[in-house]
């Protein structure tokens, strides 16, 4: 049998039919979606949709409970070693950043590469210290996250991400625990990482992003996919009236 | 007024060196009662139902019963069972049960308001459970729960004057000691309160400043 992994051209996401319920409230129905290397999916809809939950369910944060979800080759929901295999090749970035408060950003960032990669500290320092510097907190390497803005907070967030040398990154609602001011900066770290081609998926209302670095947009509604499309096509010629009324409310 | 200040001034250096006595079990007390609150805490998240069980009985008990029991049970209860165990030890080993049984709860009290955030982002970074708890969250659960645990030893520090019923030679029983041979048990007893106090007050200033010292790192 082939091994999907082999091919550059195999999708590294790839769900398919996933159903999940929270007790008989269904939160994902027949969810299927597949992300290509290097590809930038954005994900929209109203709250409660089901988005943040589907982005859960690809490191297994949330389990799902039909379908199925094969993430760089592996499938999840056999053991818990495929999601910690997953994990290892997945970051995430979350709303309100869950840096770990007791630790300055260094610490924050190599905590990860020193335990589930047995990398040395020195290394992993290394590395920390080149990833900060490249979210511009090269200074603030040895603050705490408490003695920061959210936006650099954020940014520190996805350097310790990195750290991990993923390779495709989540983000959920990354922009929204922010002040206006810091979205800025946080979006211009994220169009860094595109540029470099990072396999990416956000869950975002900050539209305009999207239409600049989203390969696909994908609009969720009630648990469900209900429409996907190139930016171009998906904001200026959404297909279902469920899309034409949420963007209408977002974009005003 | 019949108040002897040179009795009461020749008490203190007897008792001074004899809170040494009182600090050094406190501190070992505080050591193992911290090792011990923290295998419960962490045995307790278990969900094993037997354990958490097992685990509710031994807080009600300890917590039902006077710590002075609890003290007579170590020293003169264990030697029934073959364990024979000095004063000092005994009394160190029922004050750091008791104790622990405190910090355990104050733990799970710490647990209970912490940010869930940090877990769900050592989860998804692949870190496994041992090294979350290890890493992630005791240590964040200490710097959080460090007034309370401070709190605590100064708790212990007043117990440790219970084991001089069981002949621990600490400040109390040296007070008594001296107010035996110069017949002012005022003055030696006020004496005593007096050096505990300062232990304390020692003890609650040296913990604010820690506070203060790990004040960035709370979140
Ligand atoms: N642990 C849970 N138990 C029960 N219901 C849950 C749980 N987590 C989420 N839900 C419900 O599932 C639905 C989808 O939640 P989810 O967080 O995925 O939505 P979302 O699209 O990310 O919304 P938002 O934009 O508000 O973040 C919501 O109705 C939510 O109330
Ligand atoms: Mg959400």
């Amino acid at each position: 049998m082939p091994n999907p992994d082999a091919s550059p051209a195999a999708p590294i996401i790839s769900v398919a039919g996933v159903n999940k319920w929270y007790g008989a409230f269904q939160v994902l129905t027949d969810v299927s979606l597949s992300v290509a290397r290097g590809e930038k999916v954005v994900i929209c809809g109203p709250s409660g949709s089901g988005k943040s939950t589907l982005i859960r369910c690809l490191n297994q944060l949330e389990q799902h409970q039909e379908g199925s979800i094969v993430v760089d080759g592996i499938e999840l929901g056999q053991s818990e070693n495929a999601a910690q295999a997953v994990r290892r090749e997945v970051g995430m970035v979350f709303q309100h950043f869950n840096l770990f408060p007791h630790l300055d950003l260094v610490q924050n960032c190599i905590l990860a590469p020193m335990s589930v990669r047995g990398m040395s500290r020195r290394a992993a320092e290394a590395l920390a210290v080149g990833l900060l510097e490249r979210v511009r907190l090269g200074e603030h390497a040895h603050k705490y996250p408490s003695q920061l803005s959210g936006g650099q907070q954020q940014r520190a967030a996805i350097a310790r991400a990195l750290c991990m040398e993923p390779r495709v990154m989540l983000f959920d609602e990354p922009t929204s625990a922010l002040d206006p001011e810091m979205v800025g900066e946080v979006l211009d770290t994220m169009r860094g990482l595109a540029a470099e081609g990072m396999t990416m998926m956000i869950v975002t209302h900050e539209m305009g992003f999207a239409r600049q670095v989203a390969d696909r947009v994908v609009f969720m509604d009630r648990g469900q996919i209900v429409e996907q499309a190139p930016p171009a096509a998906f904001f200026g010629a959404p297909v279902h009236e469920r899309t034409r009324r949420f963007l209408s409310q977002i974009l005003h | 007024m019949d108040f002897d200040l040179a009795a009461f001034g020749d008490a203190f250096p007897r008792l001074l060196p004899a809170a040494l006595t009182n600090l050094t079990i406190a501190l070992v007390a505080m050591t193992l009662a911290l090792i011990g609150g923290t295998v419960l805490t962490v045995l307790r998240t278990t969900g094993i139902g037997l354990l958490t069980g097992a685990i509710g009985v031994l807080i009600s008990f300890i917590r039902g019963t006077p710590i002075l029991v609890q003290i007579f049970l170590f020293y003169y209860g264990l030697p029934a069972l073959g364990l024979d165990l000095t004063p000092i030890q005994a009394g160190v080993l029922a004050i750091a049960l008791n104790s622990s049984i405190f910090i355990t709860e104050i733990m799970r009290g710490g647990l209970s308001g912490m940010d869930p955030g940090p877990v769900e982002a050592a989860i998804a970074l692949g870190v496994r459970a041992r090294t979350i708890w290890t890493r992630v969250i005791l240590p964040q659960l200490y710097i959080r729960i460090l007034p309370p645990l401070v709190n605590e030893l100064t708790t212990i520090v007043k117990g440790t004057a219970l084991l001089s019923v069981i002949t621990v030679v600490e400040v109390l029983r040296t007070a008594q000691q001296i107010a035996n041979t110069t017949f002012r048990p005022l003055e030696a007893l006020l004496a005593a309160a007096i050096v505990l106090f300062a232990l304390n007050l020692a003890i609650s200033q040296l913990g604010r400043r820690i506070e203060t010292r790990f004040a960035a790192r709370r979140g």
